[in-house]
């Protein structure tokens, strides 16, 4: 990897595109993969992982085209789904920037990342029921949290943190 | 070189802008019934990345089936056999009916029912807080926006949005789609349906006095160019009255598993 670190070169635009794009196709099958009712938002999942590896530029990217392809998918609300996971990946990378890197910040970072973008699109339309969706809230943040931890490890040994 | 952060956050305004926009576009696009080309482009590249995870995830289940009794596999593969024969007796029956309703709607120069063949579909992806299914159809297969899909009892949706290769559902439960339906009486109840949650549609009535009570049989009207009368939607579990607002409506519990339904047909 460059010196600059982050996920630089074709390698790790590649890596990022085919992370991004498998993730948001398993998406449509979450429901099935849902642990005591919590479902994971894996293109969000795979978003703030690897933003955790950027510049807050490079994590806003990360988010956008988490939340790009998310919303091309689900064929709706495409505007909302970009903007909350663009601002998630953004907050993703600038976190790491300000308390470092390692797998307690991946878990924290993706959790609280999780749930911030879940909360934006409580108050983005169509119109949710607030306490239901509190509860999936903070169900999803928990199940990303704790996927976050092999997917970082992983991520971890190919890439490096890039410095801000 | 090294930018300096406030670059960043012109990157992050810029990439909001970008999102509103193209919300925008895709909204305009769904609105006229079909999909802006990028939605079709990423389309194109993961509904069969999203096909293949879905079977690999009916493997697993499968697989995790196959340790259930042999017996109860075998009473209901027994089951599934006698189910299918009674079925093809009704299916010859009622192609026999639905020819001579053609015929004689073509004697009184009446338009043809809409629903009459049927295209079977995958679902690939399953998106139930926003109320959608993605379909593994699409225009090359005749599928345009309006057409009612059903599950193997009852309505699941309407399509949406088409592409080439792939389409959107909108489902029953969805709070933003209305669809004429009647509670099946002597007289039938008419009203307006619309979704509420995954297992709650709430169904206004259009007259105040109409005879309802829990568990009637609710089905479309048919008062539509696309969606025929008589699919099956769901069972009245509770109704509502207001004689101050003049208004009656009921609960009713959708019959299609919105939750897990995984092969459906779209009516043309």
């Amino acid at each position: 990897m460059r010196k600059r670190g982050g996920l630089t070169g074709w390698g790790g635009i590649v890596v990022a595109a085919l992370l991004l794009g498998f993730s948001a196709a398993l998406q449509g099958q979450a429901h099935r993969l849902a642990v005591l009712g919590a479902e994971a938002d894996y293109p969000l999942l795979v978003a703030c992982t690897l933003a955790l590896f950027e510049t807050s530029k490079g994590g806003a990217v990360l988010g956008f085209l988490g939340g790009f392809l998310q919303g091309c998918m689900a064929g709706t609300s495409l505007g909302y789904v970009a903007f909350s996971r663009t601002i998630a990946g953004y907050l993703a990378a600038r976190s790491r920037e300000w308390i470092g890197p390692g797998l307690p910040t991946a878990v924290g970072v993706v959790f609280a990342c999780t749930a911030i973008a879940s909360i934006l699109e409580l108050f983005l339309p169509p119109a949710k029921a607030v306490f239901p969706s509190l509860g999936d809230t903070i169900g999803t943040a928990t199940y990303n949290g704790v996927l976050a931890i092999p997917l970082y490890a992983l991520l971890n040994r190919f890439f490096k943190p890039a410095r801000p | 070189m090294k930018q300096r952060p406030s670059r960043h956050w012109l990157w992050l305004l810029a990439l909001l802008a970008v999102s509103a926009l193209l919300g925008s576009v895709q909204r305009s696009a769904a609105a006229g019934g079909t999909q802006p080309w990028f939605v079709r482009a990423v389309r194109s590249a993961l509904v069969p990345v999203a096909g293949a995870v879905a079977n690999a995830l009916d493997a697993r289940d499968a697989y995790l089936f196959s340790f259930v009794s042999a017996t109860e596999v075998r009473r209901l593969r027994a089951e599934n056999a006698r189910l299918r024969a009674a079925a093809a007796l009704y299916d010859e029956r009622l192609a026999e009916l639905a020819g001579e309703v053609d015929s004689l709607r073509k004697l009184m120069r009446l338009p043809a029912l809409p629903g009459r063949s049927r295209v079977a579909a995958d679902v690939v992806a399953s998106f139930p807080s926003e109320n959608r299914l993605v379909l593994s159809v699409g225009q090359s297969r005749g599928v345009r926006q309006g057409m009612p899909v059903v599950d193997g009892s009852a309505l699941v949706g309407v399509v949406r949005d088409v592409g080439p290769n792939s389409s959107t559902v909108e489902m029953v439960s969805s709070p933003s789609l209305r669809i004429g339906a009647m509670a099946l009486r002597n007289p039938p109840a008419a009203g307006l349906l619309r979704g509420e949650s995954p297992t709650k549609l709430i169904l206004e009535f259009l007259d105040f006095n109409v005879p309802v009570a829990n568990n009637d049989l609710v089905v479309t009207s048919g008062y539509s160019e696309r969606i025929p009368r008589g699919i099956p939607i769901g069972r009245i579990f509770q109704l509502e009255e207001s004689r101050e607002f003049g208004s009656r409506r009921s609960q009713v519990f959708p019959l299609a598993n919105l939750g897990t339904v995984r092969e459906v047909w779209v009516l043309q």
